[in-house]
């Protein structure tokens, strides 16, 4: 066996903090609310389209509270723990059992794992569970308890009632255009949420965004802004989602690798958002009127 | 007594003869006479027993002959009156004696010809078929099979159809018998097809016995091919076509000079069915018109047409071939011999056209992309049109070749071709749509009198203030000048003196204003846009030339297209053109708005009025140098001095208007100059024609429409006053120059009739359904039906609770076929929903295979589940016993009927509902109302008028689509009538029918009709579903109110029979396990629909304009289940 260990960085999930300032520009007084619910110990739900930062946002606030907390608070106690983030993708097989834990056997009989969620409401962090709606619907026994007064998190297999440490929130995200009549979420689900809405942000703001994350000029994020702001026109015209800041920023940083801006745009914005031919077309005269 | 004994004697005669002959033979007599003793007279029951006599002599063929006679005989009878009769028997006598066995033919087939035939046609039958006969055994057998086969040809054709059979058949058994009888047998297989085209296909091939006979051979296997192929309409064109072959050889039969070999028929009909094959249908009728056209000058023509046709089409589109073939006709008519080479594209000429042509951009090629592309720019749904479409409506657009807007659609020429390449000329058509689309998204025609502008001081509302306080106390004059204007730019131009003036500044600033927004967001277009811009700069008429004021206005024009171009200016006004300039160039600021604009004409205005319009000739001309001049921008700022002067030279003005106005009558002013009469300049081609009173009036119009229903009398608006408007118009005073005021009336009539369509006062709607329709006794008896397409159904009379037997007619059709053209709309138009449509539907496929997890039990276990119920055993806990998986194997076995209401209230125009009543409340001022009105646009209200069944259609086609992709077997029909005995009921699509581009003709056709009767077209279409193996079947009813129709909703029982009879229709259905649903937009639905539907399900949709989505989801609802 050779002894070429490959280096990797590993780390606990409850264990995953945010230490740098995660970039983020807010819209409205979203971190104040988010910021209040989480001294209130309110769970959030953030609604909106792919690519508009609502996972962006829920780092910068694990990164914000625990910073800025800490700093308000260092009359009280000087040692303020740094939150920690954890995130589930949920998808259609996600049972309640992936988010609690199980047991595993192992060779002295079987053995008790926790899962992401135990995880965290014992450590006090941030569960962020991505996309919650394609989770199956066993899941809910398990959020309801833990998202209201009581918040504690029941573990049926090992009979056991955890009471959520000070600083758990749950935070989850949907996305309301993929809302279909099977998946959507159930009244009393919702119920217990404060909901923050995302959508894309105004020209300014997002120009500003493209201009920071892939680092190209004014002139080009404000371009790259206005290709956005035309694209979401065409809803109407058989696009299923519009173009995100998300492929504006690709498409910024692939100008910034040197592609030419009509071709940067083409792979990350026209190709990518839809498979129609005509609306290539069209799109692409959009671009090239935009970028010469 | 005595005549009788002696025809008795003679009868008993015949008869004992018959009996020598053979014993059979008279007993078939004997039966048959009794039975006809009863409606023969004596005389004739002697000669027809003699004729049976006559014919039965001889062979065993005879005798067979005989006895047919004889049996036939009284089924003839039966059939037709006894003085045809005679005749018969006497033709039939006449054939067999020419040839027995032609003679047993004719009689056979004789009972079942007349199911078709006229008796007295039946001679002339006969006889016809005994002229193929020809004396040889060959042409007897020929005859004989004609005859046979007459029945059968004759349920497609008629008999003067069948006549030119016969003479076909007789021709060509001249030639070949063989042939003759084998085209027989193909007649009556395929004649069908043909439809009402067999006449003309016969016609054809008459002629070809007589000049061609040699190529019907090949013909027909070349029919045989493409009947095979299904290219049934492509044949039927193509004989159309032929019909023309032989004409010449008609005219000038003697005149044979013929100069070169004459181009076979048959190759011809092969170049064109090869060549049209692949093609669609519309390209195919058109390829026809072509040759149609072409055909009466040239048969070669046509024929190279054909050759070259598709690689036509493929560089040109319709309209551009249409222009490559009229060049080629009028070469045809000098040269026939350079025009036949034209058509087969061997000319120079003819290559030349085809590649400036297909360089060319055509709107209908680009339509869809610009829609999408002025869309996206813009943010609204904007349509694209040619702008010959806004010409031809004459409501003042005079020039198809320039490109315009009113707010809602762009208009673009036609096709541009001044470059030669495609690229250039799509470079240029872009940046005429992007400038006309600049005008949406900057706001031209949000101008707002009342709205502040961003750079200037707003001198708009002292001028308006003048007008009032001069006018004051004149209350003549104050009457007409403080009504309410249509709109708020005629309110501005209405400040000036010298509107056209005005608004020529203000197309000028505000298209400058454009250009500039235009070129700061889209970069990309930017060296485009300039080239477009310095090619507008050449053949603008020399400034030298002009009278002064009109020379500024072109320097300014100049200057807007291209401020660094270096303009020669007149030295004396050197300093004017540079405020001027200074005032021009503020429009490039980001922060100009329409208002802005406004500002800014009144101060050039001022300027401009100033100056006399004469022709100077002293004048020296100088190079501006721009940079020096524009050094001490901070020197232009507006002081209160200037504002001062401004606002002092305009009142100045409105004191002058005033007394010349009271000097009038004293005749002509003393101030006879020779100040010429100040004329607009020429236009800039790439801004196109900028109208903005008329955009505004009309945008706004579009706006509000379908809203209320009585707009005209929320403003005041008829025709009087809109022609005033239009007559104050400065754009079209001038365009109509001295033209009598009728042209005015007329634009002005043009516009009104306009804004009245979009109003959504369709009068068509309503008061279809009158009494003009044939009456049939509502108490009166059971109908019969009495053709093929029709069928009798019972009514449920649910005071007697019992069937009224037969007592409503449907007649079935196939509807006619339109233009596919909503279909296509229709589905562009919803592409965005239709993709979310289709992906549902798509998704019902795969759930139906999915593997059902987390069963007790199921197919097999599921390794995961099992490990973790080990574990929880081991561990100590109860596992679960939900460990299997299943495959969930629900097959969509699935037929519906669709059936449309076309009554005719589905004319209506559908009222947005997103806008109540109560919503409506205009202001009567017009300034707010405008604004009102924009509020409104704002919140998205989509322009259109749209009637229910427009909604109907929409949403069937939707589903269509939707249904396609899951495989489902279904229907479509639609429904409508007057009275019991004419329930039509039209077939788009039959069940078992595959999708085509024939049915999105048909759907196309579907319109508003006349009354509802329910219950008929309901059995009719269970019908239908009962035909058809299906686990599930389904009748889906889309209606738009409740049945009713004359004698169904009869008076005092109210509506009650007519929901009776529906809901027992309904219930039939169910009993034969159709699962009926209803869905309704009549918003008074609830109450009957509860009655009517029973248990059954439906929906009552109070949002009509739902329908289109709400269609697939309901489907999908009902048939998950």
């Amino acid at each position: 066996m050779s002894s070429d260990k490959i280096n990797y960085k590993s780390i606990r999930i409850e264990e995953f903090k945010i230490s740098e300032k995660p970039f983020y520009i807010p819209v409205a007084d979203e971190i104040n609310i988010f910021h209040s619910a989480y001294k209130q110990k309110i769970p959030v739900l953030l609604k909106g389209p792919t690519g508009t930062g609502k996972t962006r946002f829920v780092e910068y606030m694990a990164w914000h509270i625990s910073n800025i907390v800490s700093k308000d608070n260092k009359k009280k106690s000087e040692v303020q723990k740094e939150v920690p983030l954890i995130t589930v993708a949920c998808h259609e097989d996600l049972t309640a059992s992936d988010l609690v834990g199980r047991y595993l056997i192992d060779p002295e009989g079987t053995r008790w794992v926790d899962g992401p969620l135990t995880r965290a409401v014992k450590a006090g962090g941030i569960c962020y569970l991505d996309e919650v709606v394609e989770a199956r619907k066993d899941t809910t026994v398990i959020i309801h308890p833990l998202t209201d007064h009581r918040r504690l998190l029941t573990i049926d297999k090992l009979g056991e009632l955890i009471e959520a440490s000070e600083g758990f929130l749950m935070v989850v995200s949907y996305n309301p255009g993929y809302q279909n009549a099977l998946k959507d979420l159930k009244q009393s689900t919702r119920q217990r949420f404060i909901a923050i809405e995302f959508d894309f942000p105004p020209f300014e703001v997002e120009k500003e965004i493209i201009k920071t994350e892939s680092g190209v000029n004014d002139s080009i994020a404000s371009s790259l802004a206005t290709i956005g702001e035309k694209i979401r026109n065409l809803t109407d015209y058989g696009l299923t989602e519009a173009a995100s800041p998300r492929v504006l920023i690709y498409a910024g940083r692939l100008i910034k690798e040197g592609i030419p801006a009509r071709r940067a745009c083409q792979v990350a914005i026209s190709w990518g958002i839809t498979d129609d031919k005509k609306l290539h077309k069209s799109i692409e005269e959009v671009i090239s009127a935009i970028f010469p | 007594m005595i005549a009788s004994e002696y025809y008795n004697n003679k009868i008993s005669k015949i008869g004992n003869q018959l009996k020598l002959v053979s014993q059979e033979l008279y007993l078939t007599f004997v039966s048959n006479k009794n039975d006809l003793s009863k409606y023969f007279d004596e005389k004739t029951l002697v000669d027809w027993a003699s004729i049976g006599l006559n014919i039965s002599n001889g062979s065993e063929k005879n005798l067979e002959t005989g006895k047919k006679f004889f049996q036939v005989s009284s089924l003839i009878n039966e059939k037709i009156p006894l003085s045809t009769f005679k005749i018969w028997m006497l033709t039939v006598e006449k054939i067999s004696l020419e040839s027995t066995s032609l003679g047993y033919s004719y009689l056979i087939s004789s009972p079942s010809v007349l199911k078709f035939l006229r008796p007295r046609y039946l001679q002339e039958w006969g006889e016809i078929s005994k002229n193929i006969f020809s004396g040889s055994w060959k042409s007897n057998l020929l005859a004989a099979k004609f005859l046979e086969s007459s029945p059968f040809l004759l349920e497609t054709i008629s008999f003067d159809d069948l006549k030119n059979l016969a003479k076909y058949c007789e021709n060509l058994s001249i030639k070949s018998c063989d042939l003759a009888s084998d085209h027989l047998d193909w007649f009556t297989k395929n004649l069908a097809l043909f439809g009402k085209d067999s006449s003309d296909f016969i016609i054809l091939l008459k002629k070809m016995t007589i000049y061609d006979w040699r190529e019907i051979k090949i013909f027909f296997e070349l029919l045989d091919l493409n009947i095979q192929k299904n290219k049934i309409e492509n044949i039927k064109y193509l004989i159309q076509l032929l019909l023309h072959f032989y004409s010449d050889k008609e005219d000038k039969s003697n005149n044979d000079q013929t100069k070169k070999i004459d181009l076979k028929i048959t190759n011809y009909a092969k170049i064109f069915l090869i060549n049209t094959e692949k093609l669609k249908d519309l390209d195919v009728s058109r390829i026809f018109n072509f040759n149609l056209n072409l055909i009466k000058y040239s048969r070669d023509a046509s024929y190279n047409l054909n050759n070259s046709i598709n690689s036509l089409l493929e560089k040109l589109t319709y309209r551009q071939l249409s222009e490559w073939f009229n060049t080629g006709i009028e070469i045809l008519k000098k040269d026939l011999n350079l025009g036949e080479l034209y058509f087969l594209v061997e000319t120079e000429q003819s290559q030349l056209l085809i590649d400036t042509l297909s360089f060319s951009v055509d709107i209908e090629r680009e339509k869809e992309l610009f829609k999408i592309y002025c869309g996206a720019l813009s943010g609204k749904d904007l349509e694209i049109q040619s702008s010959e479409k806004l010409v031809e409506k004459e409501i003042g657009w005079l020039d198809s070749n320039l490109a315009t807007t009113e707010g809602t659609t762009i208009f673009l020429p036609q096709t541009v071709k001044r470059f030669n390449s495609k690229k250039e000329n799509f470079a240029w058509y872009k940046v005429i749509a992007t400038h006309q689309t600049g005008h949406v998204e900057f706001g031209s025609f949000e101008f707002n009198f009342g709205r502040n502008s961003s750079l200037f001081f707003n001198l708009r509302f002292k001028l308006n203030n003048f007008k009032f306080e001069e006018n004051i106390d004149d209350s003549e004059i104050n009457k007409n000048d403080s009504k309410s204007y249509l709109t708020d730019i005629s309110k501005f131009l209405n400040l000036f003196d010298d509107s056209k003036l005005a608004l020529d500044i203000f197309t000028l600033l505000e298209a400058f204003r454009i250009d500039k927004k235009v070129l700061n967001v889209y970069r990309g277009i930017r060296d485009d846009y300039i080239d477009v811009q310095k090619s507008a700069l050449i053949n603008r008429p020399k400034i030298e030339e002009l009278p002064t004021r009109e020379a500024l206005v072109e320097i300014l024009i100049r200057y807007s297209i291209s401020p660094d171009l270096n303009i020669s200016i007149p030295s004396k006004y050197k300093y004017i053109i540079k405020n001027l300039f200074v005032l021009v160039n503020k429009m490039s600021s980001s922060e100009a708005i329409v208002e802005d604009t406004a500002e800014a004409t009144i101060r050039i205005y001022k300027i401009l009025s100033e100056i006399d319009n004469t022709l100077e000739d002293d004048l020296e001309f100088e190079e501006l140098d721009l940079n020096e001049n524009f050094q001490d921008e901070t020197e232009n700022q507006e002081n209160e001095e200037d504002i001062k002067n401004i606002l002092d030279y305009f009142q100045s003005l409105e004191k002058d208007l005033k007394s010349s106005n009271d000097k009038n009558e004293f005749g002509e002013s003393e101030n006879v100059s020779d100040e010429l009469k100040y004329k607009s300049p020429q236009e800039v081609e790439y801004r196109g024609d900028f109208k903005p009173e008329l955009s505004q009036l009309l945008y706004d119009f579009q706006l509000s429409d379908g809203i209320s229903d009585g707009n005209f009398d929320d403003l005041n608006l008829n025709e009087n006053d809109l022609e005033e408007m239009i007559k104050n118009f400065p754009d079209i005073k001038d365009t109509q120059g001295d033209q009598s005021e009728n042209t005015d009336g007329n634009v002005a009539k043009n516009i009104a009739d306009l804004i009245e369509n979009l109003d959504g006062n369709d009068s068509n709607s309503g008061g279809m359904f009158s009494d003009s329709f044939g009456h049939v006794d509502e108490n009166g008896k059971s109908l019969i039906s009495s053709g093929k397409d029709q069928y009798v159904y019972d009514e449920w009379d649910f005071r007697a609770k019992e069937y009224k037997k037969n007592w409503c007619l449907v007649n079935e059709k196939k509807m006619s076929e339109g233009e596919s053209d909503f279909y296509d709309e229709t589905l562009l138009n919803y592409s965005g929903l239709m993709k979310e449509i289709r992906k549902q539907f798509e998704m019902i496929v795969p759930e139906n295979y999915r593997k059902i997890k987390r069963l007790e039990e199921g197919e097999e276990q599921d390794l995961d589940l099992v490990v973790e119920a080990m574990t929880d055993l081991r561990a100590g806990i109860t596992p679960s016993e939900k460990i299997f998986w299943r495959r969930n194997k629900i097959e969509r076995d699935i037929a519906v009927a669709f059936l449309l209401d076309m009554s005719a209230s589905t004319a209506e125009a559908i009222e947005n509902t997103k806008y109540s009543k109560d919503d409506w409340g205009a202001p009567d001022d017009p300034e707010k109302y405008m604004e009102w009105l924009r509020k409104r646009r704002s919140q998205g209200i989509r322009r259109g008028y749209k009637r229910i069944i427009d909604l109907e259609k929409e949403g069937i086609i939707l589903l269509i689509e939707a249904l396609e992709t899951l495989g489902d077997f279904y229907g479509i029909y639609g429904f409508s009538g007057y009275g019991r005995e004419n329930v039509e009921f039209f077939v788009m699509k039959e069940i078992e029918e595959k999708f085509s581009s024939e049915i999105a003709k048909r759907i196309d056709r579907v319109s508003p009709l006349h009354a509802t009767r329910m219950g008929p077209a309901i059995r009719h279409t269970i019908k239908k579903l009962e035909k058809v193996e299906a686990k599930s079947r389904f009748l889906f009813l889309i209606s738009d109110g409740r049945p009713q129709d004359r004698g169904y909703s009869r008076e005092g029982v109210e509506k009650e029979y007519a929901v009776n009879d529906t809901k027992k229709a309904l219930q039939e259905a169910k009993s034969i396990g159709v699962t009926p649903f209803c869905l309704t937009v009549d918003k008074q639905g609830h109450d009957y629909m509860k009655n009517m539907m029973d248990d059954m399900s439906y929906e009552v949709l109070d949002d009509i304009s739902l329908l289109p989505l709400r269609l697939p989801e309901l489907y999908k609802a009902l048939t998950m289940t």
